[in-house]
């Protein structure tokens, strides 16, 4: 479970490829933290939610979607 | 705005639950996002035939592509089973016209449907929850409720709105993708369903011909949610390995089916959850119309007790009713999805060529201990250590 990982996972950033995708909501069903939501058929992600699982990129039926590394501060 | 029961989804679960209550004269509102309910669908479109008599559905024939004699299950060499019978055991619909026929039976029953119209969250007050918010083109809207209805698909945000622990992990999702196609230079009998299972064809899942003509079909796959390549690569991978050209392509579908179990509390104070928000599916076959319908029956009728009564706490017997029928027949299920997709390509021909058609009508009712033990005798499976195993674990 996500809950029970001991080292942080490397930080990333998800990107939609809006052409691909179909907002079929795989995504949001596999994200533990609602980072991901679709409402007024946009695609929207919330950085700070993401605990950069990558559920979503492994979900997708597609390929829609990608996680961009993101530099550390 | 103010209901005894507002429903948000107008997919199988939610028109089945708003015209049954409708139907006994609670005052109910179903909302859908989509602007037009049905479209688009996610789902090869298979329906067995009782269900239209058991959940009270007319045979309407704008809704039905075709009938169904039965299913053939093809092994990754090629071995065929098939299951067929002399009437017709299922149809293909088209769920753009199903699902709006379904929200049409609702609205004719009493209920007041709101197409193009979001939930955006709860309505809480005094540590309660009393509606839902939603929004119709841009417009916000604050709608009131004794009842809250979540079937608003596997994405479901009003159950997890409510607290209630809806996450899927990738694991638990198959990945689905379809297209609607004519099938040109491919054999199939358009009188049956069509189910190629293996490894390399579709990791956990299996690719499905749904014939809607003699030459048109469902063509789609699922496969497990957490496989690194998508659904789509295996689609256009078996195509291609069939020489099937995908020249004319109707239409794209594309979705995620919650295959890995239920959920264990199905409402939450005043909220209840069915269809694919309660994650309501056959794990075996991804299928879940039949499911929901059932689903949405059970909650319909405590949802009244619980209105009749003033006691929302009877709502829990939706949960304990369902678990007890459609949950405890649906963990039988999962127990053989789980033994399937340890097996590889020889076990799967095995498996085949071993069972025979009333074994795998069997197998899909969840019956299987008799046939496991059937198949434990089985010269073609004695060969296969792992599998035995497989099957002693599970009798």
């Amino acid at each position: 479970m996500v809950g029970g990982f001991e080292m942080p996972l490397p930080k990333v950033k998800i990107d939609v490829i809006r052409e691909k995708c179909y907002l079929c909501g795989s995504c949001v069903a596999v994200c533990p933290k609602e980072a991901i939501i679709i409402e007024n058929d946009e695609w929207m992600f919330f950085q700070e939610k993401c605990i950069s699982c990558k559920f979503c990129v492994l979900a997708c039926p597609v390929g829609a979607l990608n996680a961009i590394p993101l530099e550390e501060e | 705005m103010r209901y005894d029961v507002v429903v948000v989804g107008a997919g199988i679960a939610g028109p089945i639950l708003a015209r049954n209550l409708a139907k006994q004269g609670f005052d109910v509102l179903m909302i859908d996002k989509k602007a037009e309910i049905g479209s688009p669908k996610r789902c090869a479109e298979g329906l067995g035939i009782g269900n239209f008599k058991k959940y009270d559905i007319p045979l309407d024939k704008r809704f039905i592509n075709r009938e169904i004699y039965g299913a053939a299950i093809y092994s990754p060499n090629g071995h065929k089973l098939e299951l067929r019978y002399n009437r017709v055991s299922g149809v293909i619909l088209e769920r753009k016209i199903f699902d709006k026929m379904l929200a049409y039976y609702a609205g004719k029953a009493g209920a007041e449907v709101m197409a193009k119209t979001e939930a955006t969250g709860l309505i809480r007050s005094d540590g309660k929850i009393k509606g839902i918010k939603a929004r119709h083109e841009g417009e916000p809207l604050e709608i009131h409720a004794d009842i809250i209805v979540a079937a608003d698909g596997v994405e479901s945000r009003v159950a997890r709105w409510a607290g209630i622990n809806s996450f899927l992990p990738p694991h638990e999702l198959d990945s689905a993708y379809e297209y609607e196609m004519i099938l040109e230079g491919f054999e199939f009998d358009p009188d049956m369903i069509h189910l190629y299972f293996g490894n390399e064809v579709a990791p956990r899942g299996y690719v499905w011909i749904f014939p809607k003509d003699d030459d048109r079909a469902n063509v789609g796959i699922g496969i497990n949610g957490d496989n690194p390549n998508t659904a789509k690569y295996y689609l256009e991978k078996w195509l291609k390995e069939n020489n099937i050209k995908g020249s004319k392509i109707l239409e794209v579908n594309v979705g995620g089916v919650p295959v890995g179990g239920f959920l264990k509390e199905l409402t939450k104070e005043n909220v209840v959850v069915v269809g694919d928000a309660a994650r309501q599916v056959n794990p075996m076959h991804g299928g879940g119309m039949a499911e929901a319908m059932e689903a949405a029956t059970i909650a319909s009728k405590w949802i009244s007790r619980a209105l009749e009564e003033g006691d929302l706490s009877l709502l829990e017997n939706y949960t304990t009713e369902w678990w007890a029928n459609d949950g405890e027949r649906l963990m039988k299920v999962l127990e053989i999805r789980k033994i399937s997709e340890k097996l590889s390509d020889d076990e799967l021909d095995a498996a085949v060529q071993a069972l025979s058609g009333a074994d795998a009508e069997k197998l899909a009712a969840g019956d299987y201990r008799q046939v496991f033990k059937t198949l434990i005798k089985h010269p073609k499976i004695l060969l296969k250590p792992k599998m035995l195993k497989l099957l002693r674990e599970a009798l």
